[in-house]
């Protein structure tokens, strides 16, 4: 019985003691990179400030290894989820060279303000708070530097053969 | 007077033979300066007068004694309903007795007639043969089109070999649709092994010759650099080029990068409005950016009606994305009307665009 509490216990401090976990950066696309961060530490340790904060801090390190700037693209939240899903934040950010203007000045602040959707089952019944802070979005890179689609390539062939 | 006729007959002869491409040959022998545009349009460069009921007469009789220029010339005007009322079986007729001599204009027009079904059935079999006769003529524009015909398999079997030697010749010959097709085959790399170094040699050939998809691509390899040295604001100059003449793809990179400021200062007005041009001519990523954009809240252009067209718009076209973000918008009655009535105007609007195109 005894064994038993001290096994419980154990058990608690584990839950309330948080205890996050840093992924490797995973390169996006060329200049852009994700990193993520979860807390093991389950529901009541949950904290949000610090598992940005390691986020930041982890791109930041990641960027001066590489001697560049960061720029904020976007950060998402995850909160816990059901059994073994954990709590996490995955921060999105690019690379610039030392100086360049993007990461200058009040720039860098505007970069990452955008709205976004995330992974939260929204509850169509009650008004949205969609200015949250917690919705980030913004025009990725993939989508910025749009290509020539299989399909627009093809039309592009069609007027040739018109013309 | 028949001196007159002959001199008219001759003069139009050599219309005939100036075919394609925008020529014009200072006549000094016959007076006149004329020209063929590039859709076969045939008019008097000074004078832009119509032609004489007499001169028609003459074209007819020379081309019946068989001279090709004339029944090409004919054939043109058949086609064209140009000083003769539209014909489509005329057209068929005198392009191919020209065709018939040799003639590497009429056949590459009559392989397009037999490509498009213009006026008759569709007939791959016969296309192809009139192009190869036009192409073996040296006619670049046949190369191409029987590069597409082979490269997609259009009525034959699919070879990609064949129809990559027909892009490469027709390039050769410098024609510009031909330069910025190969282009974006090295680009990127499908049929043949990406060369982003050639492919910028064959953007820069036909961008200069005011290909639109060339100064695109041009545009896009100055920004993400690939073993150039990046340079925006280069990267710019092709994408505005190609912009104004309506590359949609053009208009939104170009747009997005105002947007993020990558030409020095940020610009909402500039990039908003090309956004927009694209997203007119039905570009999904110019709607989806657009819909996001209108969500900001850095920006004094937040507006939640507008963001929901947007998506609307994008979800009409089947995007899951945007039928996702659609959910997320809250708007009041009035709002969601007035977004719904938004997204049906442009919707229209952009199905006009596209149909016309």
């Amino acid at each position: 019985m005894r064994r038993l509490l001290n096994g419980f216990a154990v058990a608690l401090i584990c839950l309330f003691t948080s205890c996050l976990s840093t992924h490797d950066v995973i390169p996006v696309s060329s200049d852009t990179y994700l990193v993520k961060v979860e807390d093991h530490g389950g529901i009541f340790a949950f904290n949000r400030g610090k598992m940005k904060g390691e986020a930041l801090k982890k791109a930041k390190a990641f960027a001066d290894s590489k001697n560049m700037d960061v720029v904020p693209v976007e950060i998402k939240e995850h909160p816990v989820g059901i059994l073994g899903d954990w709590a996490s934040v995955e921060y999105q950010f690019r690379l610039v060279p030392k100086g360049h203007f993007k990461s200058k000045g009040g720039k860098l602040k505007r970069e990452a303000d955008f709205i976004s959707e995330n992974d939260y089952n929204i509850d169509h019944s009650k008004p949205q708070n969609v200015d949250s802070y917690d919705r980030l979005i913004k025009l990725d890179d993939l989508k910025k530097r749009g290509i020539i689609s299989e399909e627009e390539f093809k039309q592009e062939k069609q007027k040739i053969l018109d013309n | 007077m028949r001196s007159k006729i002959f001199i008219l007959l001759v003069g139009f002869c050599l219309l005939g033979s100036i075919s394609a491409s925008i020529n014009s040959f200072d006549s000094k022998d016959f007076g006149k300066l004329i020209q063929v545009s590039e859709d076969g349009q045939i008019y008097d460069a000074d004078s832009n007068s119509s032609i004489s009921q007499k001169d028609l007469d003459a074209m007819f009789e020379a081309a019946a004694q068989g001279i090709v220029e004339c029944q090409f010339a004919l054939g043109a005007f058949y086609q064209n309903g140009q000083f003769l009322l539209k014909n489509r079986l005329e057209a068929l007729a005198w392009y191919e007795k020209a065709a018939g001599q040799g003639h590497a204009e009429s056949q590459f027009r009559l392989g397009k007639i037999f490509l498009n079904g213009d006026g008759v059935e569709v007939d791959y079999e016969k296309a192809r043969n009139w192009y190869t006769l036009a192409s073996k003529n040296g006619h670049h524009k046949a190369k191409l089109h029987l590069g597409i015909i082979y490269g997609d398999g259009l009525g034959c079997d699919k070879n990609e070999s064949i129809a990559w030697n027909f892009f490469k010749e027709s390039a050769a010959g410098g024609y510009h649709n031909a330069s910025a097709l190969v282009g974006s085959y090295y680009f990127n790399g499908t049929i043949v092994k990406k060369d982003f170094k050639k492919a910028f040699q064959y953007f820069l050939q036909a961008s200069e010759q005011g290909n639109e998809m060339a100064q695109f691509h041009l545009g896009l390899i100055y920004y993400q650099g690939h073993g150039l040295p990046i340079d925006y604001l280069e990267s710019q100059k092709w994408y505005l080029m190609s912009a104004q003449q309506g590359f949609a793809s053009a208009q939104h990179n170009l747009g997005a990068s105002y947007i993020e400021g990558d030409y020095g200062e940020v610009d909402y007005e500039k990039g908003l409005h090309w956004l927009q041009q694209a997203a007119l001519q039905g570009s999904e990523i110019a709607q989806l950016n657009l819909a996001a954009f209108f969500l900001r809240n850095d920006t004094s252009y937040k507006n939640r009606i507008e963001s929901y067209a947007w998506y609307n718009i994008a979800k009409a076209n089947g995007n899951d994305e945007a039928f996702e973000k659609l959910k997320s918008i809250e708007l009041t009655k009035s709002e969601l009307l007035k977004a719904q009535k938004l997204s049906t105007e442009r919707f229209k609007l952009i199905q006009n665009n596209s149909s016309s195109q």
